[in-house]
């Protein structure tokens, strides 16, 4: 089975200013997505998260490196026949009611009329916009161009969802309706590639992840290694006896984070969890919560703009044929 | 109450605005002029394409100028301006009839216009074939004012050629050609000329020249009649009137008076000739001053 | 019926062009102004019905040419540089498809145009007509060629924004350009005509011989595509005038949409 999405050594560079400097927007970008996957892309504004969708799309050509589609030139618009796209801050012909909207795209898909009408009213349902199917793009808010951007992405049941900010712009609901939607076709067997800036979505929705770091691809792997990489340290929250103090027996060596009445909670390492699991239970105390402390998105950032070789979870076989 | 007083005090102060600007009249206009335009090349450059509607456009403002220089402010047109623009409408499109014809009716008795005036009445001969009027137009310069009895003829025949049916040509060219009677021809040619217009102020200008015509050859037959029966031509306009055969001496509707040539023909005291001189250079010899 | 997606994106141009707020004040002026006739032409003295001819088609040239430039503009270069175009161009459809989608939208909307202004400006001529006494009668063939000549420019001039918005990467670039583009072509004509009659020759340094040279063969020859005045003054048409025109501005649109294409092929869209 091809991969979904490929791409080698891909790379952009626009020159900006008076002098032409070169600018490298993104630098030797190696991923592979396998079908029926979720990939999120992460980095923050500026990163390259969407030269590289746009470079994916065909709407700008790579300055260097190659990407596929289903095994075909990204640049080929063939390419594009089972990929549903979803642009950052979507913009439509406003003049248009959303059903025409979709009959265009629908008939620039060459889709049959009875296709077309069945998926309009049916993904409208889904985005809840029915009841504006009739009304001008011109008078919609920002989150509503948004869930019609996603009807329009999804209008030609594509295996191939690329969405650019599907988030932005939305309310609670919105992201909660999207989130769903996106695992959703997860479960009918879709690969989504979406980039995006906010953490838990990608917590709970991908499989894998990239991160991008100023146009560098400094990780690709599973989004839980990279916010709770071994050697990650663990909060424990314990319940103890009324007599029993911090300073003495097994904790003592540990940082304390903060105690109220019977409740002590302590920052401690993976290797310690087994050892003083059973000195509370020793000391008639009982283990309300372990978690591991969790890296916020900036923390990782900036650990990861730390490394000068971006970590990789393998080197890529030969790309797709 | 105060907002109604307010507007009730402001309608006031604006009709009394309105009262003092028909009292003072023409001295809060300012002076009104007639643009020279710049070469017909770039005015064709500025019409991108339509070059027929700007020379149209000039015709308009030069007969809304000559309204209300001449019929309105009355005050002397600026003919050479005048003649100026007309040439370049007629440059951008050489088949625009209503500058030749404006142009016949304004520059037709000032004689040194004419020979400026022949060269653009052959341009719209050459545009327009067919147009009887041009060859008409042509034929009375030449025969009232270059004096040229045999290029009139030229002309006339050709305008006779391109409108058979009009008994205009017959009796003009009788007069013209064999009984020589000047005054008489003029008078019909004009009377030919107001019949066509439809602009109150050439026609205007077109009926004192008329009445300044009819009045002259009036006299002209009174002077005969008095030759004929003295066996002498009178000395003077006044004897006429003694000898019983006018009754009194018609009015110059150019507001002079009207007597006798040094050949003895009768004229008026028009300065007509004098309206066309070069306004630029007066201006500029004013300053100077 | 499944029509190919390049009339599809056309006919949503189009669709696009009737909706806008600017296209219909336009049409609305046009219609204004095609009343005015009325007024305009009874100024003058001795060629009323000639003089709203020229008028009428004065207008419906300049109101065509207007809308095709704001058209291009709104359905184009605006289109091009925000972010609409990315929803059409992320669809398995070739550039050339959608360009040439727009171009035929354009066409289309011009056409419409040219006809609506067309059929207005005839009627205002009749009303003229009604209230005259001898006059000619209108060439109303010469008047309906003079009208493709119109809707010819608005194409080239259509073709010329394409061209223009394939390689700029502001909106408002193209559509000042393309007025450029309107006020030399309608223009070359006249001053090489002026050069060769050896008016200029002393005051016009060679370079400037030169230049007005070179872009007359460079820009489109707008001048070619006037008709007015055989329909003003009921002229016979000469048929290979006519004939030439044609060919030269569709071969001239032609060779603007193969380049335009071209160029836009290798365009980001950023």
């Amino acid at each position: 089975m091809t991969s979904a999405i490929t791409t080698s050594r891909l790379s952009k560079s626009y020159k900006k200013g008076v002098r032409r400097q070169q600018v490298a927007a993104l630098a030797n970008l190696d991923i592979e997505v396998q079908q029926g996957e979720v990939f999120g892309f992460i980095g923050s504004n500026g990163a390259g998260k969407s030269t590289t969708i746009k470079i994916l799309m065909g709407l700008i050509k790579p300055t260097d490196g190659q990407a596929w589609l289903f095994g075909q030139q990204a640049s080929a618009p063939a390419a594009r026949a089972r990929v549903g796209y979803l642009s950052e801050h979507p913009h439509f012909y406003d003049f248009l009611t959303p059903v025409e909207l979709l009959r265009l795209l629908g008939a620039m898909r060459q889709m049959p009329q009875q296709d077309i009408r069945q998926q309009t009213e049916k993904l409208l349902g889904l985005v809840s916009l029915s009841e504006a199917a009739d009304r001008k793009i011109r008078g919609f808010s920002k989150g509503m161009v948004q869930r019609l951007g996603i009807a329009a992405a999804l209008l030609d049941d594509p295996d191939l969802l690329i969405l650019d900010e599907p988030m932005s712009g939305l309310d609670p609901l919105g992201r909660h309706l999207v989130a769903t939607i996106i695992r959703d076709l997860q479960q009918q067997g879709k690969t989504i590639f979406f980039s995006t800036h906010i953490i838990p979505d990608i917590e709970t929705l991908c499989d894998r992840v990239g991160i991008l770091v100023r146009g560098q691809q400094k990780y690709v792997g599973s989004i839980q290694e990279a916010l709770y990489p071994a050697g990650n340290r663990f909060e424990i929250t314990v319940r103890m006896p009324e007599q029993w103090r911090p300073e003495q027996g097994i904790l003592a060596p540990h940082h304390l984070l903060w105690h109220k009445e019977s409740l002590y909670k302590f920052e401690i390492a993976e290797t310690d969890i087994s050892s003083i699991a059973q000195g509370v239970i020793a000391s008639n105390g009982s283990i309300v919560t372990l978690e591991p402390k969790r890296r916020s998105l900036e923390e990782l950032f900036l650990d990861l703009s730390g490394h000068s070789e971006p970590t990789t979870e393998r080197t890529l076989a030969s790309p797709a044929p | 109450m105060k907002r109604l007083l307010l507007g009730l005090g402001l309608a006031g102060l604006l009709a009394w605005l309105i009262a003092l600007h028909s009292n003072l009249g023409g001295k809060t206009m300012a002076p009104l002029r007639f643009p020279t335009y710049p070469p017909a090349l770039a005015l064709e450059m500025m019409a991108l394409g339509n070059k027929e509607l700007a020379s149209t456009l000039i015709f308009y403002n030069a007969q809304f100028y000559f309204g209300e220089k001449y019929a309105w402010r009355k005050e002397e047109p600026e003919y050479q301006r005048l003649f100026a623009g007309l040439d370049k409408a007629t440059d951008l499109d050489p088949r625009n009839m209503d500058c030749y014809y404006f142009a016949q009716g304004l520059f037709s008795d000032i004689k040194p216009a004419i020979p400026v005036l022949n060269r653009l009445l052959k341009k719209g001969l050459e545009s327009r074939p067919t147009d009887w009027y041009l060859p008409f137009f042509l034929s009375a310069n030449y025969y009232f004012q270059l004096k040229d009895p045999v290029t009139a003829a030229h002309y006339l025949q050709k305008a006779a050629a391109l409108n058979p049916d009009n008994a205009l040509f017959a009796s003009l060219s009788a007069r013209m050609l064999y009984q020589g009677n000047q005054t008489e021809a003029a008078v019909l040619y004009l009377r030919a000329f107001i019949k066509e217009t439809n602009n109150p102020s050439v026609q205007k200008l077109l009926l004192k020249r008329l009445y300044a015509l009819e009045a002259i050859h009036y006299l002209e037959q009174a002077v005969a009649t008095f030759t004929t029966q003295h066996n002498r031509p009178p000395r003077t306009l006044a004897e006429l009137i003694h000898a019983g055969i006018i009754k009194k001496i018609p009015a110059d509707p150019y507001g002079g008076t009207f007597e006798f040539d040094a050949t003895g023909r009768v004229v008026t005291t028009s300065k007509l000739a004098e309206a066309w001189k070069d306004h630029d250079k007066r201006d500029h010899n004013q300053q100077a001053q | 019926m499944a029509l190919h997606p390049t009339f599809m994106i056309g006919y949503y141009t189009f669709k696009g062009g009737l909706r806008d707020r600017l296209v219909q004040s336009l049409l609305l002026t046009g219609l204004f102004f095609l009343l005015s006739t009325l007024v305009f032409s009874s100024f003058s003295m001795r060629q009323p019905l000639e003089v709203a001819i020229n008028y009428s088609l004065a207008t419906v040239q300049i109101l065509t040419i207007l809308v095709t430039l704001f058209l291009g503009l709104n359905l184009l270069s605006r289109e091009i540089e925000s972010r609409a175009g990315y929803l059409v161009m992320g669809q398995p459809i070739s550039r050339t498809v959608y360009l040439l989608g727009k171009f035929c939208g354009l066409c289309l909307l011009s056409l419409l145009v040219v006809s609506f202004l067309g059929l207005c400006a005839a009627g205002g001529l009749l009303l003229v007509k009604l209230g005259l006494k001898d006059t000619p009668a209108i060439a109303w063939g010469n008047f309906f060629v003079a009208h493709i000549g119109i809707w010819m420019i608005s194409l080239l001039l259509g073709a010329v924004t394409l061209l223009f918005t394939a390689l700029a990467t502001s909106a408002v670039l193209p559509f000042l350009m393309t007025i450029g583009v309107w006020f030399i072509g309608q223009s070359t004509q006249a001053v090489k005509n002026y050069l060769e009659a050896g008016l200029g020759e002393q005051q016009m340094p060679r370079f400037l011989n030169w230049l007005v040279t070179g872009s007359f063969y460079c820009f489109p020859n707008l001048s070619l595509f006037d008709f007015k005045t055989y329909a003003i003054y009921g002229l016979a048409l000469p048929p290979l005038a006519v004939g030439y025109a044609m060919a030269y501005g569709t071969i001239y649109t032609m060779i603007l949409l193969v380049l335009a294409t071209t160029l836009f092929q290798h365009r980001d869209m950023t």
